[in-house]
């Protein structure tokens, strides 16, 4: 029965931005470790310690909030949000409540087959908690504080998503623009790249909101999807039961694919938030503000629509050199100032490259061959100096030791000097002068003949030429 | 304005403290006592009313250049710590 | 021969003349704790041992510092950390809290040479004005041991009275620093805030805190301005802003100079006798050419409410910490996490720190925001720009430190928690504007309690405030007095 019901979407999203040290302190910023290996005085909480902003934290934000169209204030503040945890070590959280780094804004995203515009609230700069690790046949929980203190972005979307499908592509699309702008590798299952997401259910006559229920932590594009989607059916089952829906948080258990409610009621906390003494307003540098958008970064979605409409790429390549913002760095290098077509450097990046990586097992950044060479093998072909095939060949050659480049191309190329076009063209005039047979049947139609033609010529030159060019010779003598 | 019973339990969750039955009848006097105290800023308009609210120094708040320089021993921190146990410090299960 | 009231130049002389080496002065003023201690209670932790070890290092390495702390025996509030050493804050929470680290204060102090002889009472994590909240007992005035000290920094001003030590630290939120020094007739100085960096410093109300110090005399605040003073990368509120030359400035003449005298300080209400040696001190500084100024501060009724508003609410926040997790008292037999978080706080702090936090956590709650912290902050912000307004007049401000003597050690009679509230009446605008103030002793009442004098200067004029601080001095003996007591030290 569907009653008209209509789902309403909110989502918070928890971007951990990629920095060397913490957000406060110079205690290093990385994932895994030793339990309790990476922390520092400040965020542990001992007494009389004191926070320092990292500068870093502050670009990272700005930049997002310039490709996010969103407004950046001359100065922002950082606030005390105080609660208690065991794996928050002072007690309080420093977050940002009243004059935000980031506010208004918004991200496009899929819905169905159209583009829509979500709007942004907020985001602010906030520091992560540790992690608690519960133990409960010992009755115990463990804290792991490596995470404390670690910077964190929150994006705050108004509530405009109304399924899962939406949710999702926003949490897609955010994730690629992070990564393409380099602040944060979006890696989900580490948890530098997770969301909470609000929801809730009213009648689409009504103007009034339904009872929101928070969803926390999911950290993957599957449990948003299945998580939301459990949830509107649970809030929808309720309320045609005439039954209340509690607004409350909730926990998504992956096992089972339902929300939970969560024990300890976090939503009866009053925060009480006011802005950190220990940190004064921060004031936003006005010529790194004008810099950092002076430095137009080309959005992801606006990267799909170039390539798709001006290099004519197609869909499955576009996937491909976007998913990895490096690969996309180096496809981007190889074509600037039209050094290769798009088409061509797409093909050999999503072909050879990819599979070498994949065979390799490694990442575009560990690879050992430069933009350089690729773009200098990849003229050769372009300019007929050498068939594809041989490409291939001279790439083999350098993967290991891109240093052997020019010895590569020489062996290869290697008696193809003397196949330059003169060359050629004394062969191929030899040749048709000696099967004028086959010249009467390709010029009634066979046009079949033409391979046999350049086999001729092929075995003239001892296989050293390049068919393709022979083909083309053959045909303009022949077209004359 | 004062404080009630009710107020007084709350603020004890809040503020994390055990506030006994036999002890919340004397704060709620003490704390009342304090309230009726501060509340002389409310009892008369300010003079100069200003609404800019300053903060405590001139000026603005320095960034720290994005660098590693430093790493607590994380044997320190379970010396310090009352109880833990190999690279965790453990507290009574915390229920989700 | 080594007078233990001596100031720090005349002990310094001695040192470098050897008429006595740094371990001789060491176990001079360790022997004098010793005896004094048990009387007076103004030292929690007392590191003989360690001290004794760095006088005979500095003797072995003499004149290779050139500081002119070196070799010179000092105390720290035991607010400060210092690193192995026990710091308590005057609570049970931080009973056996062995810090891992100095505070920035500390850590300057060790590199100029001093020798630390121990860390000193101080009422639990600051909150209080009688030194009478410590877990570890009370501090006795030693003018009077019937009487309180002042606080929160009772135990170092006690131990600078008593000639237990030539100086020590100190903290000043409300007037911490120079309530006790007035209380106990010695020099007290809290400068502008952000001048002395918080880092290690267990932060009370973290907008309000600021380290300073407990001397004999204005010459020895000056010195450590200059040496223990400035901006550190490490607290984001400190100041980047030059100092001065504060001991070479002390001696430029007072022609001309402007001070304030605030209607609202000379009052029907003001104690008489106080009134009388604050008449003496005008009339001293008169004759030296200043002109004295009818200024108004109209607003000083208001800032103590909203000290004991803004003060509570960030204590409430700053003591979030201790929690018994990581460090510190652990309440035991707790068997969920919110036991474990409630008889902790119960059990490890005192009735004054719990009774702050429940204020400060109600003026920042939901509904109570606004009327309570916000309003506090309005309060602070006219108050400001009152001084910014006398300023423009004036060169310093003149008033009372403290509205009577040292009354009787009491804790159990004092029933109203804001009966001592109103007594800081002076000191609490200081703090809430950031301005810097000192506290000299101006005279005695009856029973030969002493009486302090508060000079406020502009922000970051330390200079200016100094100067006509040490110019009074030179034309006035108060600080000179020595209590009966120190007698009862001596060998």
């Amino acid at each position: 029965m569907s009653n008209n019901w209509e789902t309403v979407i909110g989502l918070e999203v928890h971007i951990q931005l990629n920095t060397k040290s913490k957000l406060f302190s110079g205690a290093p910023n990385k994932f895994g470790g030793v339990a309790n290996s990476q922390t520092s005085l400040i965020d542990l909480g001992y007494p009389g310690t004191l926070p320092v902003i990292n500068e870093e934290a502050i670009v990272m934000a700005i930049k997002l909030g310039v490709a996010l169209d969103g407004n950046i204030p001359e100065q922002t503040v950082f606030a005390r949000k105080n609660y208690f945890y065991p794996d928050l070590p002072k007690g309080y959280q420093i977050s940002q409540f009243d004059e935000p780094i980031i506010s208004g804004g918004f991200l496009l995203i899929e819905a169905g087959s159209q583009e829509k515009k979500i709007n942004l609230t907020r985001a602010h700069l906030e520091e992560d908690a540790g992690k608690s690790i519960h133990i409960p046949n010992e009755r115990l929980t463990g804290l792991d504080l490596n995470r404390a203190g670690t910077p964190l972005i929150e994006v705050v979307s108004e509530p405009e998503m109304r399924n899962a499908q939406e949710a999702v592509s926003f949490m897609k699309n955010l994730r690629e623009l992070v990564r393409h702008l380099q602040i944060c590798d979006g890696n989900m299952q580490e948890g530098s790249f997770r969301c909470d997401a609000n929801i809730s259910i009213k009648r689409s006559q009504d103007k009034k909101l339904g009872t929101k229920v928070e969803i926390k932590n999911l950290n993957s594009f599957k449990f948003v999807e299945n998580a939301i989607n459990f949830e509107i059916a649970r809030q929808i089952n309720r309320l045609e039961n005439k039954e209340k829906i509690t607004q409350e948080t909730r926990l998504y258990d992956e096992k089972t694919g339902e929300t939970k409610t969560m024990r300890t009621k976090e939503d009866e906390n009053d925060y009480r938030y006011f802005s950190d003494p220990d940190l004064l307003p921060v004031e936003i540098d006005k010529n790194k503000l004008k810099l950092i958008k002076s430095i137009a970064i080309e959005l992801p979605l606006d990267k799909r629509k170039r390539y798709a409409t001006v290099l004519g790429l197609n869909q499955a390549q576009i996937d491909t050199l976007l998913a990895d913002p490096a690969l996309t760095r180096f496809f981007e290098k190889s074509i600037a100032n039209s050094a290769l077509p798009p088409k061509l450097a797409a093909n050999w990046i999503t072909g050879e490259i990819m599979k070498y990586l994949k065979d390799q097992n490694i990442n575009i950044k560990q690879i050992k061959i430069s933009v350089e060479s690729f773009v200098k093998i990849l003229k050769l072909i372009e300019t007929d100096k050498c068939t594809q095939n041989d490409g291939k060949r001279i790439l083999r050659m350098i993967w290991e030791d891109e240093a052997l480049i020019e010895e590569a191309i020489k062996k290869t190329l290697s008696g193809k000097e003397n196949f330059n076009d003169e060359n050629l063209r004394k062969i191929v005039s030899k040749v048709l002068n000696e099967h004028p047979k086959q010249i009467e049947q390709y010029l009634s139609g066979k046009n079949k003949i033409l391979g046999f033609l350049v086999g001729q010529v092929m075995k003239v030159s001892a296989g050293k030429a390049d068919p393709k060019s022979i083909s083309k010779l053959i045909k303009d003598k022949l077209n004359q | 304005m004062t404080i009630t019973r009710k107020e007084i339990l709350k603020l004890g969750d809040l503020a994390k403290i055990e506030i006994s039955e036999k002890d919340v009848e004397e704060l709620q006097k003490q704390l009342n006592k304090i309230l009726k105290f501060v509340d002389k800023i409310n009892e008369q308009p300010l003079i100069n009313n200003q609404n800019s609210i300053e903060v405590s120094a001139p000026h603005k708040s320095r960034l720290r250049p994005d660098e590693i320089t430093e790493n607590l021993d994380r044997l320190s921190i379970s010396k310090n710590s009352p109880n833990s146990s190999e690279s965790l410090i453990t507290v009574p299960l915390v229920i989700e | 021969m080594i007078t233990p009231t001596d100031s720090l130049s005349d002990i310094k002389k001695g040192l470098d003349n050897k008429s006595f080496s740094c371990k001789e002065l060491t176990k001079f003023f360790l022997d004098r704790i010793e005896k004094a201690n048990k009387k007076i209670n103004c030292f929690i932790t007392v590191c003989r041992e360690s001290a004794l070890k760095e006088a005979e290092k500095a003797d072995l390495k003499s004149n290779s510092v050139p500081s002119p702390f070196a070799g010179i025996p000092y105390a720290n509030k035991d607010i400060f950390c210092t690193s192995q050493i026990r710091t308590t804050c005057g609570s049970k929470m931080l009973e056996n809290f062995l810090p891992l680290y100095d505070a920035e204060i500390v850590r300057r102090a060790k590199n100029l040479g001093l020798i630390m002889l121990g860390k000193t009472n101080m009422d639990e994590f600051a909150m209080g004005s009688t030194n009478e909240t410590s877990f570890f007992g009370a501090v006795k005035n030693p003018w009077d041991l019937t009487k309180v000290p002042g606080g929160s920094s009772g135990g170092s001003a006690a131990a600078v009275a008593a000639g237990l030590v030539p100086f020590a630290t100190g903290s000043d939120t409300g007037g911490s620093i120079r309530q006790p020094a007035a209380l106990c007739g010695i020099t007290g100085l809290k400068p502008t805030y952000g001048r002395i960096s918080r880092f290690g410093m267990i932060a009370f109300a973290s907008s309000l805190d600021q380290a300073g110090f407990l001397t004999r005399n204005v010459e020895d605040c000056a010195l450590c301005m200059e040496f223990l003073s400035g901006f550190d990368p490490k607290d984001s509120t400190s100041a980047n802003i030059p100092k001065g030359d504060y001991s070479s400035e002390l001696y430029a003449k007072l022609e001309g100079k402007k001070i304030g005298i605030p209607k609202e300080y000379f009052d029907g209400n003001l104690d008489s006798e106080i009134g009388h040696c604050l008449a003496e001190a005008k009339d001293i500084f008169s004759k030296l050419g200043c002109v004295l100024v009818d200024i108004e501060l109209p607003n000083t009724e208001m800032a103590i409410a909203a000290y004991y508003i803004i003060a509570p609410a960030e204590c409430s926040s700053n003591l979030a910490r201790f929690d018994g997790v990581r460090y510190g008292f652990r309440s035991i037999n707790s068997n969920d996490i919110d036991s474990l978080y409630k008889n902790t706080r119960n059990e490890g702090f005192g009735t004054e720190v719990k009774r702050r936090i429940l204020i400060g956590t109600y003026a920042l709650s939901s509904g109570y925001y606004d009327k309570y912290y916000e309003q506090a902050q309005r309060v602070r912000s006219v108050l400001k720009n009152d001084f910014n307004q006398a300023f423009k007049k004036v060169d310093v401000i003149l008033g009372p430190t403290t509205p009577s003597t040292a009354f009787p050690l009491n804790k159990e009679a004092r029933n109203d928690p804001t009966e001592l509230y109103s007594s800081d009446l002076y000191t609490i605008p200081v703090n809430l504007a950031g301005l810097p103030a000192i506290s000299i002793p101006a005279g005695f009442g009856k029973k030969e309690l002493p009486i302090g004098m508060q000079l406020i200067g502009q922000a970051f004029n330390e200079r200016v405030l100094l100067n006509v601080a040490h110019q009074f001095q030179l034309h006035s003996e108060w600080h000179y007095q020595i209590p009966k007591f120190n007698e009862s030290c001596d060998e």
